[in-house]
């Protein structure tokens, strides 16, 4: 079953996506001709076993890799014809991402870590600090702006990941797995914060709590590549 | 390339740094640490190089060299203590090079390095 595109304007659009891999002589179908129609301003789940795919979605969606075959397009942009030099570019201005492992640079501080992503995109250095900053005080971390990542708790770390997914206010987030590396209750906050960010832009969440994914606008259920079920809630 | 080091560069990739940024950064590292290596080196000779290489580089061939040169051989032999300009340019030209040659290396591995493979948390 694949996902029939909705009217209006779509921030995601799949056609008949497909993506192969090859481990060794065995060749892997990891998406297999996904339609998708995203719209703007809306949590999305993505639920699925391991293995079944949902991570190359996001990777996909989120021009960190290129399908076999098929459409992608986001914010507008044909992924597929945008040259790999400028698919960074994209990647840095459209699209914030969260890791299940927080990926955080080490021996950046907070602060320093909230401003990379501007870094990258040419944001002037006093600007870059004065949006982090606000960035991290609206996530509740003004007091943790100096501090290194092994100072900082897990969900700490995640909502550092989150402002720093932020920074280039981009209209799409993708989060691989947020609260996979976190207790219930963090992973809980983790996923309402990430709610309240899909009121201004759009939210990819993979996931395996199914109870999490309940609280998105959309859960799309994905196996052996391919959109199996969508559920509103 | 060690993995945590991998998945930083996969991490930097996917927020946004370019290949060029990286591999500048890559080069620099490595000529900054090529850098301080020489100064390190260089502090060290002056405080005890000109004792040392006296005498050690002697002692080190004297089971090479036939036994009627053994007498005189801290005096024939043994290595200057001063350090000349020539011998400083050589010495910073080499270390340049193996700065350049470690960081080429590095660049290729961060070139051919997917932001994918390197953040999979698997």
């Amino acid at each position: 079953m694949n996902e029939p595109a909705r009217t209006g304007d779509p921030l995601i659009t799949l056609r008949g996506a497909t993506k192969f891999y090859r481990k060794g002589d065995v060749k892997i179908r990891a998406l297999d001709g996904i339609d998708l129609a995203v719209a703007e301003r809306s949590m999305v789940a993505i639920v699925g076993a391991s293995g079944s795919g949902k991570s190359t979605l996001v990777h996909i969606i989120g021009a960190m890799d290129r399908p076999t075959a098929g459409e992608v397009s986001v914010a507008g942009r044909d992924l597929g014809a945008v040259p790999k030099s400028e698919l960074t570019r994209f990647r840095c201005e459209t699209v914030g991402f969260v890791f299940q492992t927080f990926n955080l640079i080490p021996n950046l501080t907070a602060l320093e870590n909230v401003m990379l992503p501007m870094e990258f995109n040419g944001v002037p250095a006093p600007e870059r600090r004065r949006r982090a900053t606000a960035l991290l005080d609206r996530l509740g971390l003004a007091a943790r702006v100096a501090h290194k990542p092994r100072e900082l708790s897990g969900g700490e770390q995640q909502r550092v990941a989150i402002a720093r997914a932020l920074a280039n206010d981009p209209p799409l987030v993708v989060a691989d797995e947020p609260t996979g590396n976190l207790d219930s209750k963090t992973g809980a906050m983790i996923y309402e914060l990430l709610r309240e960010i899909a009121r201004e832009r759009t939210v990819l969440v993979v996931t395996h709590a199914e109870p999490l994914a309940q609280m998105s606008d959309r859960v799309l259920h994905i196996r052996d590549g391919r959109l199996v079920a969508t559920q509103l809630t | 390339m060690v993995r945590e080091r991998a998945r930083e560069i996969g991490t930097l990739k996917a927020l946004g740094a370019s290949d060029s940024g990286l591999a500048l950064a890559a080069l620099a590292e490595a000529l900054a640490l090529c850098a301080i290596g020489a100064l390190v080196g260089f502090a060290l000779f002056g405080v005890i190089g000109g004792a040392a290489s006296y005498g050690l580089f002697a002692i080190g061939i004297a089971p090479f060299l036939p036994a009627q040169y053994k007498d005189t051989l801290g005096a024939t032999v043994a290595l200057s203590g001063q350090l000349g300009w020539s011998a400083l340019g050589l010495a910073a030209l080499v270390g340049f090079a193996v700065a350049v040659v470690g960081g080429a290396y590095a660049i290729r591995e961060i070139l051919r390095l997917s932001p994918v493979e390197a953040i999979r948390h698997e």
